[in-house]
C-alpha cells in the first residue's frame, strides 16, 4: 500500500501546469501549489443550479432588510429553506419548533456555516412586523431569517425549490419538506423537519459542507437523546411535542411551550383530550386555560396535531408514566448529590427519565456475530466518541446512568 | 466542456508483466491511455459540434454549450401552466441528433470476470487517485483495475491502509485527516463480514464507479466466452460487439453514447461500472462465495457532477440472500478514493436448515465439468436474475440514473445456462452449449432506462422534483432505440426495469405490428413453479408482459423460430406517464403501432428548440427492434409450453402451512403520505404507528432468525404491504428475503402472481390484478443478521424518505445495531432506536 500511495502522490505533485480553474467547494479560495483542476465552467452542481436557475427576486426579512433571493440568500451558502404562513394552525408551528431544535443543535454554525430561511407564503398577512414577532416567539437567533415579499415571487421560488404541489392550492396543502442545500456544491435534498434534530443537524452542518468541519457538532450527539425501543406514546412524544415541551426542570425554560411535568394531574383528562384533539378550536373559542397560557407562552399558539383519538390516549398515558419517572429520578438525584457526588444538572434528570422508561438492556455490540466464525476474526468494535454510545454501552440502573451523565458533564 | 490538454503521453505495455508502466509525466489532464487507438481518442475529441448542436445553443447567453449545462430547466410560466406531459420532468424535450431508430447495433453486457484470490499479491503501482474535481480518468481506472487486488480483503474492515487520495482530501478540505481509512466499509464487529471463515470468497470481481471514458478492452479476455466460442465465435452474431469495422472480439475503442449519433458523455455526466460500456454483468456460481471490490473513482470535490449525482456511494445487490453489511445499507456509503468489499456468500437460503448434508442434486451448481456439486440449502430458494446498484441515502435516483447499476446472473444446477447437459436437475432454459456453464449465446441481458439530455447532449437530471424523474428517451443497456441480431431459434431475455419512476410494460410485435405470443419464466429473477403463456389464455394478453415495475425482473423466452431470416420483430413500450406519480395505464398495442397514437414534440415559442411533449408519452413506442438471423444449429432448449400450468414444474413454489402461517408474527406497513401534521413528506407506517419518515438510526422492525416458525423453514413472518392513497404507485421493494404472495387486496393471487417468489410488489389503487392496494405476504428469514431496508423504489419517492429500516437479529441481540456515520476520516455510530413494535409487529397470523 506505501508503494502506491507513494507513487501517485509524486505524480499528482506533477500536475501542477495550469491556472486553477476553480474552487468549488472551497470557502477560502484556490489553495496554495495546487494541481490544476480539469473543470471548465457551466459543469459544477453550483453553475448547474447557479443564477441561472434561482430567481434574483426581492425579499424583505423580518429585520426589515431587503435581500436579492439569489445574490444574498443563496450564493455560496448552506442553506434550509421552508415556507411557512403564522397564522398556520397546526404544521408551521411545529414545523418552525423543530427546526428551533435543529438550529439549537447546530449551535455557533447559524448564521456562520449555515443559514435557516423561513419564507412566508402568506406575505399579504406576514409584514415584517409579524414575522419579527413569530421570529422572536420561537426564538430565532443569528443565521435565521423569516421573509415575505411579493406572492408572486414567493410562488416562484416555491416552484423552483420544487416546494409547491402543483396538485394542491389551498394554502393548508403547502409541502412541508424543506429544501436543504450547498448552492456552491449543487448538492440539494429535501429533509423533513419531522426528523431526527441530531441527524438533520449532521446532514446540514457537516454532510453539505463536504465534512470539512473536522466533526464540529460531535458533541451534539452527546445531547441526543439515547433512543431505544419507544412506546407509541413516546415515539409520538418525540415527533410531535419534544420540540416545545419537556419534562422536569431546565430545559423546559427554555422551549416554547410549558414543562409536561405532573401535568395529566394538573389538569382534567377531559381537557387535555379536547385540548390536544383540537387547541386551534378552543383558542377560538377563547377558553380560559388555553388563553391564559397562549398569553404567558409567548403567544405561542399549540398547533394542531391531528391525532387520533388512539394516539391522544397514547400520548397521555406516556405522559402520566413519564411524569411519575421524571419525579422518580429528580429524586434519586437529590439522592445521589447528597451522596456527595457533583451537583446534577436539571438535563441529567431528563436524561434518567428518558433512559429509565426503555428496557435496560445489555451492550451487545457482537450480538449479530454471534457465530463463532465471525466473533473469533472481527476485530474489536470501533465505536468512537460519539456520546450516547457511552449510553447502551452500560447496563443501566438509574444511578450508573446518572454517573454516566455525571461523567459527560464533566 | 472538459478541457483536455493536447500533450498526451501513451502507457507502454510491458510484455512481460501485461501491466501498464509509466512513460514519463502525466500530462497535466492526467489521461493515461492503454492500448486505445490514439488518433481515434484525440480525433473524437477535438470534432467540433455537429450543426445541429449549434443551433440548439443559439439564442442563449452566450450562444454555447455553456447555457445548456447552467440549466435545462423549462421556463417558470410553463411551469406554472402545468404540462400536459411532464416529460422530461422539468425540461424541454432531449435533442435526438438526428438519431433514428434501430440504426444501432445493441451492445450485450460485459462480462466483468471473476478470478481466484491471489495469494502475497504486489501492492499496485500507478495513480489511482484523481484530482479533486475530476473523475479517475480512464487510463487510470483501467490501469489500477488491470492489476490484482491489493490490499487483499479482510473480514473486518481495512481501516488500517489509508485513501490514496489523502492528500488531495486534505487540501480540498483545507484540514488534516487524522484517520483517511482506504476501506469504507464501516469498522468494527457490526460490519464485519459475517461466517467469514465459513463462506470466504474463493473469487473476486474488482470494479469501480468511474466516469465516462472509452473502453480499453482490458475485460476482453475475461469473458467466459473469450469471443471463440458459440454467436462470439468469429463467424457468429455477436463477435463484433458494435457491429462496426474495428470491433471484432474486443470492446476497446466503445464510448459511452446513447446513439453514434449523439455526443459522447461527459466524465462528469455518466458514473458507471469500470466508467465504460457496454454495461457490466457478474455470473456468479452457487456455493462459489464471490467479492465484490468496489472502488469509488469520483472527483473529491462533490460540485464536480454536472449538477446530479452524488460522489459517495453504497452498492445493494437487489435481492441477494447476503449478509447486512454486504447489502449497501443507505448509510453505510463511501468515498472517492476508498474501496468497500461486498461478499457475497452465493448460499441457498435454508442452508443451515435444510438439506443440511448436501445430498439433494437440484441443490447444486455447475461443477465446470458436465456435472453437479452438491450444495447445502433449499433448492426451491435458487435465483437466477440479479442486479446491483447505488443506494447511496437520499441520492439513490440521481446515482443509478447517472449509470451506477450493474447486472448479475445467478448460475445453479437447475439454471445453468447450458441447454444441452441433460442430467434431470438442469431446466436448459435457452442459453446454449459450448461452455459448461453460463452460455450467453441465446440469453441476453435487457436493462432499460429513461433518460433525459441537455441541449448539448449531456446527461441532464432534476434534483428538485418530487413525483418521480420521467425521461424522454427510453433505453435499452443505455441505448436509444437499438437493434438486436438474433437467430431463429428461442431465447431467453432477462429484463430489468432500471427507471427511476418510470413503469414498463412490454409488448412484442412482429413486422405486421400483430402480437406475438411468448413466455414469462422468471418473475424478480426467480423462476416460477409454472410459465406463463403470454397468447390470452389465463388473463394475459397476447404478446403483452405484465406491468414490471422499477426494479423488477422478467425473464422471458421468446420463440424466433417461427420468423423467417430478415423478419423483424420489436418490443414496444405500453405504459404511458403523464408525471411520475403514477402510471395512466397501457395504451393498446394497435393504437401504438399504428400511430393513432403519436407523441409530438412542439416549439412552443417559435425559437427553433421544442419545448415540450404532447399527445403522448415519448416513451411509449417501440424501443428494441429483433432481426432475425437463419439457424443452422439445433435448438435444444427446453420447451416453455412444457411447464403451464397443470403440466411439469420448473421450480417448485415453497408453502407455508396453514398452522405455521397461523403462528406467525404480522407486520403492516403503509406507504403513503402520513396522517396528521407532516402530511406532505413520503411516509412509511408501521404497524399503525405514526407515519414515519427515513432515519435510519430507527429500526422499524427486527425480527429474531433464531425463531424458527417450522422446521427448517427459518423464521416466517406474514407482512401487509399496503398503499396509504390511490393516487400514487409505489413499488415496494424489501431488502435480503423474498415473500411469496398470500393474497392481493383479499383475493387469493392469480396468474403469473402466484407461482412467484418476489422481491418487489407494486401497490397501486387497486381493483385490478396488475397494482393492488394490498398485499399480504409470506417471508421469512434467516442465515444472517443484521441491519436491512424497505423502500419505495420509486427513488425518487424513496430518496425523499419512503425508506424504512429493518434488522435481522440473533437470539439474545438486546440493542438494536448502532448505525453508521460515514465521513472522510472513517466511520462512527450513533446510537439506533427501535420502535415499540418492533419485535411483536401487530399481531399473529394472517390478516382476511
Amino acid at each position: 500500500m506505501s508503494t502506491k500511495v507513494t507513487t501517485i502522490a509524486t505524480i499528482l505533485t506533477i500536475c501542477s501546469a495550469g491556472a486553477y480553474a476553480t474552487a468549488q467547494g472551497h470557502d477560502k479560495g484556490p489553495l496554495p501549489g495546487t494541481h490544476e483542476v480539469v473543470v471548465a465552467s457551466g459543469v459544477t452542481g453550483g453553475e448547474v443550479w447557479g443564477a441561472n436557475y434561482w430567481p434574483n427576486v426581492t425579499l424583505t426579512g423580518h429585520d426589515n432588510k431587503k435581500y436579492q433571493f439569489f445574490d444574498d440568500l443563496l450564493k455560496d451558502k448552506v442553506v434550509v429553506i421552508d415556507f411557512i404562513y403564522t397564522t398556520c394552525p397546526d404544521a408551521c408551528p411545529l414545523e418552525t419548533a423543530k427546526l428551533a431544535e435543529v438550529a439549537e443543535v447546530l449551535g455557533e454554525q447559524m448564521g456562520d456555516d449555515v443559514f435557516f430561511y423561513s419564507i412566508s407564503i402568506d406575505p399579504k398577512t406576514d409584514s415584517v412586523e409579524v414575522l419579527a414577532e413569530y421570529a422572536k416567539r420561537y426564538r430565532a437567533g443569528k443565521g435565521w431569517t423569516f421573509f415575505t415579499g411579493d406572492e408572486e415571487d414567493i410562488k416562484l421560488i416555491r416552484l423552483k425549490c420544487g416546494l409547491m404541489d402543483l396538485g394542491g392550492q389551498q394554502r393548508e396543502d403547502h409541502s412541508l419538506d424543506m429544501l436543504v442545500g450547498n448552492q456552491k456544491t449543487g448538492r440539494w435534498m429535501k429533509q423533513s423537519a419531522f426528523e431526527n434534530p441530531y441527524m438533520l443537524a449532521t446532514i446540514i452542518g457537516d454532510w453539505l459542507h463536504n465534512y470539512k468541519q473536522p466533526r464540529k457538532n460531535l458533541l451534539s450527539y452527546e445531547k441526543a437523546p439515547a433512543l431505544q425501543n419507544m412506546t407509541k406514546g413516546e415515539s409520538l412524544f418525540r415527533t410531535r411535542c419534544s420540540a416545545c415541551h419537556v419534562f422536569g426542570q431546565g430545559d423546559g425554560l427554555t422551549r416554547q411551550g410549558p414543562n409536561l411535568l405532573g401535568v395529566t394531574d394538573r389538569r382534567e383528562r377531559k381537557w387535555l383530550e379536547r385540548w390536544l384533539l383540537e387547541p386551534d378550536v378552543m383558542l377560538a373559542e377563547k377558553d380560559p386555560v388555553a388563553i391564559e397560557m397562549f398569553e404567558a407562552f409567548n403567544k405561542v399558539a399549540m398547533p394542531n396535531l391531528r391525532l387520533s383519538q388512539l394516539e391522544i390516549s397514547q400520548l397521555l398515558d406516556y405522559m402520566t408514566k413519564q411524569s411519575l419517572v421524571a419525579e422518580l429520578a429528580d429524586r434519586t438525584a437529590s439522592l445521589t448529590s447528597a451522596m456527595q457526588l457533583k451537583p446534577i444538572g436539571s438535563c441529567c434528570a431528563k436524561k434518567s427519565a428518558d433512559s429509565s422508561n426503555k428496557q435496560h438492556e445489555p451492550s451487545s455490540g457482537s450480538a449479530k456475530n454471534s457465530d463463532p466464525n465471525a466473533g473469533a476474526t472481527a476485530s474489536i468494535k470501533s465505536k468512537t466518541a460519539m456520546g450516547t454510545t457511552a449510553m447502551v454501552s452500560i447496563g443501566m440502573g438509574l444511578i450508573g446512568l446518572l454517573t454516566v451523565a455525571l461523567r459527560r458533564r464533566n | 466542456m472538459l478541457r483536455i490538454s493536447n500533450s498526451f503521453r501513451p502507457l507502454v505495455i510491458n510484455p512481460a508483466s501485461g501491466h501498464a508502466i509509466s512513460s514519463g509525466i502525466i500530462a497535466a489532464a492526467s489521461t493515461w491511455l492503454i492500448a486505445i487507438p490514439l488518433t481515434f481518442l484525440i480525433a473524437d475529441l477535438l470534432t467540433p459540434p455537429t450543426e445541429t448542436m449549434l443551433a440548439a445553443f443559439a439564442g442563449g447567453p452566450t450562444g454555447t454549450s455553456l447555457d445548456v449545462t447552467l440549466n435545462n430547466a423549462i421556463s417558470p410560466a410553463l411551469l406554472l401552466n402545468g404540462r400536459q406531459f411532464d416529460i422530461p420532468s422539468g425540461s424541454r424535450p432531449s435533442p435526438r441528433f438526428g438519431a433514428q431508430p434501430f440504426t444501432q447495433q445493441m451492445l450485450l453486457f460485459e462480462e466483468f470476470g471473476s478470478e481466484t484470490l491471489p495469494v502475497g499479491a504486489p501492492a499496485k503501482v500507478g495513480p489511482s487517485a484523481p484530482e479533486t474535481a475530476v473523475c479517475a480518468t480512464g487510463g487510470q481506472v483501467d490501469h489500477h483495475l488491470s492489476q490484482a487486488i491489493y490490499p487483499p480483503p479482510t473480514c473486518s474492515s481495512n481501516t488500517v491502509d489509508i485513501n490514496p487520495q489523502r492528500n488531495l482530501i486534505e487540501r480540498l478540505l483545507g484540514r488534516s485527516c487524522a484517520t483517511a481509512p482506504c476501506e469504507g466499509r464501516p469498522g468494527g464487529t457490526d460490519f464485519s463480514h459475517q461466517r467469514w471463515t465459513e463462506f470466504g470468497p474463493q473469487v473476486y470481481v474488482e470494479t469501480g464507479i468511474a466516469g465516462s471514458h472509452p473502453n480499453c478492452g482490458f475485460r476482453d479476455a475475461k469473458q467466459r466466452h473469450g469471443y471463440a466460442t458459440g454467436e462470439f465465435a468469429p463467424g457468429g452474431l455477436y463477435h463484433n460487439t458494435v457491429g462496426a469495422p474495428g470491433f471484432d472480439g474486443t470492446t476497446a475503442g466503445i464510448r459511452i453514447k446513447l446513439h453514434p449519433s449523439m455526443p459522447e458523455q461527459d466524465p462528469l455526466s455518466l458514473w458507471t461500472f469500470d466508467g465504460t460500456l457496454p454495461p457490466k454483468l457478474m455470473m456468479a456460481r452457487y456455493g462459489e462465495a464471490i467479492l465484490l471490490r468496489n472502488n469509488n473513482f469520483l472527483p473529491a470535490d462533490p460540485s464536480a457532477n454536472r449538477g446530479f449525482g452524488l460522489h459517495t456511494i453504497t452498492t445493494h445487490e437487489h435481492n441477494g440472500h447476503n449478509p447486512a453489511e454486504s447489502d449497501g445499507f443507505a448509510n453505510a456509503f463511501f468515498f472517492p478514493g476508498q474501496y468497500y468489499d461486498y461478499r457475497w456468500p452465493m448460499i441457498l437460503a435454508g442452508y443451515d436448515t435444510i438439506n443440511t448434508n448436501a445430498s439433494d442434486p437440484r441443490a447444486g451448481s455447475p461443477d465446470g465439468n458436465g456435472g453437479i456439486t452438491k450444495i447445502r440449502g433449499d433448492w426451491r430458494e435458487t435465483m437466477s436474475t440479479h442486479w446491483f446498484h447505488d443506494h447511496m441515502v437520499d441520492f439513490t435516483s440521481q446515482n443509478v440514473y447517472k449509470g451506477n447499476l450493474a447486472m448479475m446472473n445467478y448460475y445453479s444446477a437447475l439454471d445453468r445456462g447450458n441447454e444441452a447437459i441433460n442430467d434431470g436437475v438442469n431446466l436448459r432454459l435457452p442459453s446454449g452449449s459450448s461452455l459448461d456453464w453460463g452460455n450467453r449465446d441465446y440469453d441476453v441481458n435487457l436493462a432499460f432506462g429513461d433518460k433525459a439530455t441537455t441541449a448539448d447532449g449531456q446527461l441532464w437530471f432534476n434534483p428538485f422534483q418530487t413525483n418521480g424523474f420521467l425521461g424522454d428517451m427510453l433505453t435499452v443497456n443505455f441505448q436509444y432505440k437499438p437493434y438486436l441480431e438474433v437467430r431463429a431459434r428461442k431465447y431467453r431475455f432477462r429484463i430489468l426495469n432500471g427507471c427511476v419512476a418510470r413503469i414498463l410494460k412490454l409488448g412484442l410485435v412482429n413486422q405486421k405490428n400483430q402480437p406475438v405470443p411468448f413466455y414469462l419464466v422468471a418473475n424478480d429473477g426467480n423462476i416460477m413453479e409454472h410459465t406463463v403463456a403470454l397468447d390470452g389464455t389465463l388473463g394475459t394478453k397476447t404478446g403483452e408482459l405484465p406491468e414490471q415495475s422499477i426494479g423488477e425482473r422478467f425473464d422471458a423466452i421468446i420463440d424466433f423460430s417461427n420468423s423467417r431470416p430478415g423478419d423483424k420483430l420489436y418490443f414496444v413500450n405500453m405504459i404511458e406517464h403523464k408525471d411520475g406519480k403514477k402510471p395512466e395505464g397501457a395504451i393498446p398495442l394497435r393504437n401504438i403501432t399504428s400511430g393513432v397514437y403519436r407523441p409530438t414534440e412542439v416549439d412552443n415559442n417559435g425559437d427553433g428548440v421544442a419545448d415540450q411533449w404532447i399527445n403522448g408519452d415519448p416513451c411509449v413506442g417501440k424501443v428494441l427492434e429483433f432481426r432475425v438471423n437463419a439457424y443452422s444449429g439445433t435448438d435444444l432448449s427446453m420447451n416453455p409450453a412444457d411447464f403451464v400450468e397443470g403440466r411439469q414444474k420448473l421450480i417448485p413454489l415453497w408453502k407455508p402451512t396453514a398452522a405455521e402461517l397461523a403462528s406467525a408474527t404480522h407486520r403492516t406497513f403503509e406507504f403513503g403520505r402520513g396522517g396528521g401534521t407532516d402530511n406532505k413528506p413520503w411516509t412509511i407506517k408501521a404497524n399503525g404507528g405514526q407515519s414515519l419518515g427515513a432515519d435510519m438510526s430507527v429500526s422499524s422492525a427486527k425480527c429474531n432468525i433464531d425463531a424458527p416458525s417450522a422446521a427448517g423453514m427459518g423464521h416466517l413472518e406474514i407482512w401487509t404491504i399496503k398503499n396509504g392513497g390511490a393516487g400514487w404507485m409505489h413499488p415496494v421493494h424489501v431488502h435480503y428475503e423474498e415473500g411469496i404472495i398470500l393474497k392481493m387486496d383479499g383475493l387469493a393471487p392469480k396468474s403469473f402472481w402466484k407461482w412467484s417468489r418476489k422481491d418487489m410488489y407494486r401497490i397501486g389503487a387497486g381493483g385490478n390484478n396488475e397494482a393492488p392496494r394490498e398485499f399480504q405476504i409470506a417471508i421469512h428469514m434467516r442465515e444472517f443478521a443484521g441491519t436491512y431496508m424497505e423502500h419505495c423504489h420509486n427513488t425518487t419517492h424513496e430518496d425523499n424518505s419512503m425508506l424504512l429500516r429493518w434488522d435481522s437479529e440473533h437470539a439474545g441481540q438486546l440493542t438494536t445495531l448502532a448505525t453508521p456515520i460515514p465521513a472522510w476520516d472513517g466511520v462512527q455510530y450513533i446510537n439506533s432506536a427501535a420502535l415499540a413494535t418492533a419485535r411483536t409487529g401487530d399481531g399473529i397470523g394472517p390478516r382476511r
